[in-house]
């Protein structure tokens, strides 16, 4: 997952982070939105063919969505179980 | 997610709901959706309408050149060369069945440049807040996108404070309102960068910066010419057209209301220019039944190709 992340936004600024499952896409990743769309297809390519992602994100609004944890979105689309718009 | 070679670029590209076969494709038709320039990618029209959709047709998203994690070559900004690389996308994924298309802002301008240029290829265009070529558009956008160009420069200039302050310093206000900013769009832009995450709004920026001033893209929207009135007349496939009440191309939504012979008008109360993002909630209101009743218009034979657009 860690390895995914840094794919995604970068090895240079994702150097001094500490990633773990409670850190916030928004707050602590500064992460653009094209880059979570980015790192969910990737999720998705690995592990989740067989949860409904788009049903999922769409009983969310952007807001919501970018603020999510790692921890969350790494446990719809691994498990397809959530605490967050269900 | 992929990155798909058309037109001679790499564009990035999201596939939902992928479609198995042409008769799946020809029962529901695929959906593209189109973003708008410079401060968009597909990730607005991702998070707005996509995921909503993705349910009963296959949904492809791109990245227009310049844009997202899309190329960014220097050249080729036309409304002909986007309606190019739409081509080249559809091509590139096998996709030869009609798609209807959605495009939001200056993704409308390349949805009716499609239609117009292949109108065998489209069972349907939704428009919201549609661009398209009408006399002094090409003037007007560049004005615009210059206008954007000398915000992100002023922003950027300000980068070694804000990266330590996360203000926007008072002396720097002079040199935004002199690339034409009225006291409230200071404000906005003002509190907008001092409440964004640091790192995006540097990103935001210096994309900006490379696509507009690192590409011809103003001198080639500059350039555009208006679109015939007969070549807009001319596309006959079902159409929605989205706007904001408040829109400052409600005039755009009036023109394609009296020359479309198959178009529907929807005005959305109380929007601007922005209702994508703004009101996301009402459009799917608007987008998804007229979807339903596109699909229920579609015949397939048994064994045969669609008829019924």
């Amino acid at each position: 997952m860690t390895a995914l992340l840094v794919e995604v936004i970068g090895a240079e600024y994702a150097l001094g982070l500490d990633i773990d499952m409670d850190t916030s896409f928004q707050e602590d990743l500064e992460l653009e939105s094209i880059e979570f769309v980015t790192l969910s297809e990737l999720l998705l390519d690995t592990y989740g063919q067989e949860v409904d992602f788009s049903a999922w994100l769409a009983s969310m609004d952007v807001d919501q969505i970018i603020a999510m944890t790692v921890g969350e979105l790494v446990r719809y689309i691994t498990v397809g179980s959530s605490d967050k718009g269900e | 997610m992929a990155t798909v070679h058309a037109n001679g670029i790499d564009l990035n590209v999201v596939r939902m709901n992928v479609a198995p076969t042409a008769e799946d494709r020809q029962s529901a038709p695929p959906i593209v959706m189109i973003h708008g320039i410079v401060i968009d990618n597909l990730s607005s029209l991702y998070y707005t309408l996509a995921n909503h959709i993705a349910g009963g047709h296959e949904v492809i998203l791109y990245d227009q050149r310049g844009h997202g994690r899309s190329d960014r070559p220097p050249t080729n900004y036309r409304v002909e060369d986007s309606v190019a690389d739409l081509t080249g996308v559809l091509d590139a994924i096998g996709i030869q069945e009609p798609v209807i298309l959605i495009g939001n802002s200056y993704g409308g301008a390349v949805s009716l440049g499609f239609a117009m240029a292949h109108p065998d290829r489209v069972a349907g265009l939704g428009l919201i807040e549609a661009h398209f070529g009408v006399e002094g558009w090409g003037d007007r956008m560049a004005s615009m996108l210059h206008r954007t160009s000398a915000v992100a420069r002023e922003g950027l200039a300000l980068e070694p404070v804000f990266r330590v302050t996360r203000k926007v310093p008072d002396e720097a206000i002079p040199a935004l309102r002199s690339v034409g900013l009225d006291d409230f769009e200071v404000e906005f832009i003002k509190h907008w960068i001092e409440n964004s995450p640091m790192r995006k709004v540097l990103k935001m920026g210096h994309n900006a910066q490379a696509l507009l001033d690192g590409t011809t893209i103003i001198a080639d929207l500059q350039a555009e010419q208006p679109v015939p009135e007969a070549d807009l007349a001319a596309i006959t496939c079902p159409t929605l057209i989205c706007y904001g009440e408040h829109s400052d191309i409600i005039d755009r939504a009036h023109d394609l209301a009296r020359l479309l012979p198959n178009a529907e008008l929807s005005i959305i109360m109380g929007s601007d220019h922005s209702v994508l993002m703004s009101g996301p909630e009402e459009l799917r209101a608007r987008i998804l039944p007229w979807l339903a009743r596109i699909r229920a218009e579609v015949v397939v034979p048994a064994g045969g190709a669609a008829v019924g657009f």
